[in-house]
């Protein structure tokens, strides 16, 4: 059936084997070359990103997973994204506003799973409580949360205005609103020193 | 003046602590993610392409698509679409349909030995066109949720159909022991695509598809030779070979038969191919009750196919 095994070198059929194995040499080739690219934005990317869900008021077992789940998009479309951070971001916080539209369509909250990337979810709840912020951040406007969110992981506001299509105006009057809400928490909570500052923004 | 000072300082202290905040989170989620096992399982994808890839060194996938598409099949189970442009020697079917006279076609496929070779011989076609498509996608899979789901739909359709294929055999079995091996070869079929489906989308599934793709093909060659066999048997007489969509439109195109004359009393029309213009019928037929009980294909052509389970002559019989 593979007669081309025996025949001598040069004809027709070997020359084609030998194209097909330089073919997948050079795709093997590109490959390596291609995870190590993408190992080194995922160990640098994955704890921010999943920050940036935090921050946007997902739980850690949520985060996670949909953090994951947008590295592995981020990784089938490399090739062809520009800026793979922004597109990240982008992604996983779509895909946020879409988990969290079907956690209010069914009430019943699931027991998360361990995952690859969070193997003891268990754990996720006292992890949580040790980040005395993050009440606050959960309590804020989905807008103003949203521009926190982007800002806190250090994209500027003409980024954020883009990606949230807003406008930079739109976006700073958001910040500002999310930042007296932080004031007037950490002033509640004893964080400043002389509370004046956040009663006087009430 | 100094409230403003206030003011200013504590937005200073507000965003030196979200800064710290974020760094403080940032940090700690090292303590609770497992950032290898995480970049592990995105790069199983590559992993798995690369096995993929490295298949291409000992399959000539092209050659076996090509083997299965060139050769002789019925048109799908499903969809009688393809009739309007079929690839084999029209006129050789022609002259061999003109050879015989319609009631001896309506015998020999009314005859069970035929009729059962003929129903296995479909459903051999249509598995072997159809998983190539699955093969296709099992190759090109990532590991989306969504082309997982895909692949695994695909793989329970491919495995129903198998089953259906080894139910047809097992019938034609009882007609004919020469089908033994067939029957067995189908099953085996079933259980590989069974398997397929639980491995999910791995390297391993590939593997067990290109086995199910070969398998399928022997069981259209040898379900071919058997159904040309039970027709020459019938018959009494050598039959040139046909490919399987030959076989299938000698059998079933009556779009210019005359059966006026035709005993059509306890006949099996299912699958008969008839047309409005060119099929003359016995007089006592219903042609509203025959249309309503065909699908027109394509259509607006005015060629119909009967239905399976419609397909009674006596009920087509205008008794009033």
């Amino acid at each position: 059936m593979r007669d081309h095994d025996w025949t001598s070198p040069g004809t027709p059929a070997d020359e084609k084997a030998l194209a097909r194995q330089n073919l997948i040499d050079d795709h093997s080739a590109a490959r390596v070359r291609l995870d190590e690219k993408f190992a080194s934005f995922y160990r640098s990317t994955i704890r921010p990103l999943v920050a940036f869900l935090l921050n946007h008021g997902a739980s850690l077992p949520l985060a996670t997973d949909i953090a994951q789940d947008a590295m592995i998009e981020t990784y089938r479309r490399w090739t062809t994204i520009d800026n793979p951070r922004a597109y990240v971001h982008r992604t996983a916080s779509r895909a946020l506003i879409r988990a969290i539209t079907e956690v209010r369509e069914e009430p019943a909250e699931q027991v998360p799973e361990p995952t690859p990337l969070l193997p003891h979810p268990d754990a996720a709840m006292d992890w949580e409580l040790r980040h005395d912020l993050l009440p606050l951040l959960r309590t804020l406007p989905p807008r103003q949360r949203q521009v926190l969110a982007w800002t806190l992981s250090g994209f500027t506001p003409a980024e954020i205005a883009a990606e949230l299509r807003m406008t930079s105006n739109a976006v700073s009057a958001s910040l500002k609103k999310a930042r007296r809400a932080a004031t007037r928490y950490l002033a509640a909570t004893g964080y400043l020193a002389g509370d004046k500052t956040g009663k006087e923004e009430r | 003046m100094t409230a403003h000072r206030q003011h200013n300082q504590g937005e200073h202290i507000v965003d030196r602590y979200l800064a710290g905040h974020q760094q403080a989170l940032v940090e700690s989620l090292g303590s609770v993610l497992d950032i290898d096992a995480g970049l592990r399982e995105i790069l199983l994808q590559s992993r798995y392409n690369a096995q993929v890839d490295s298949l291409d060194t000992v399959l000539n996938v092209d050659a076996g698509l090509g083997a299965i598409l060139s050769a002789s099949a019925l048109a799908e189970a499903t969809s009688q679409a393809e009739f309007g442009s079929p690839k084999h020697d029209r006129n050789a079917v022609k002259r061999l349909i003109q050879a015989l006279n319609p009631q001896e076609r309506l015998m020999l496929r009314s005859h069970p030995t035929v009729k059962a070779t003929i129903r296995a011989l479909g459903l051999a076609v249509a598995l072997a066109r159809f998983l190539p498509r699955v093969l296709v996608l099992a190759r090109t899979l990532n590991i989306g949720r969504t082309r997982a789901l895909e692949l695994n739909r695909a793989l329970g359709y491919a495995h129903a159909r198998a089953r259906a294929l080894a139910r047809a055999l097992d019938h034609a079995h009882a007609l004919d022991y020469a089908l033994a091996l067939d029957l067995a070869r189908a099953r085996d079929l079933s259980r590989t695509l069974d398997l397929a489906r639980s491995l999910g989308p791995t390297f391993a599934c590939i593997i067990d598809l290109t086995r199910a793709l070969n398998s399928a093909q022997d069981l259209v060659n040898s379900c071919l030779e058997q159904a040309q066999a039970a027709v020459r048997t019938v018959l009494g007489r050598q039959v040139r070979p046909l490919d399987a969509d030959a076989m299938t439109e000698f059998l079933d195109d009556f779009t210019t038969a005359d059966l006026r004359t035709a005993d059509l009393t306890g006949v099996d029309l299912t699958g008969v191919r008839w047309s409005e213009d060119g099929t003359l019928w016995p007089e006592d037929v219903d042609i509203e009750e025959l249309k309503a009980r065909s699908k027109e294909v394509p259509g607006s052509s005015g060629i119909y196919i009967i239905r399976s389970g419609t397909a009674s002559a006596r009920d087509l019989a205008n008794l009033g």
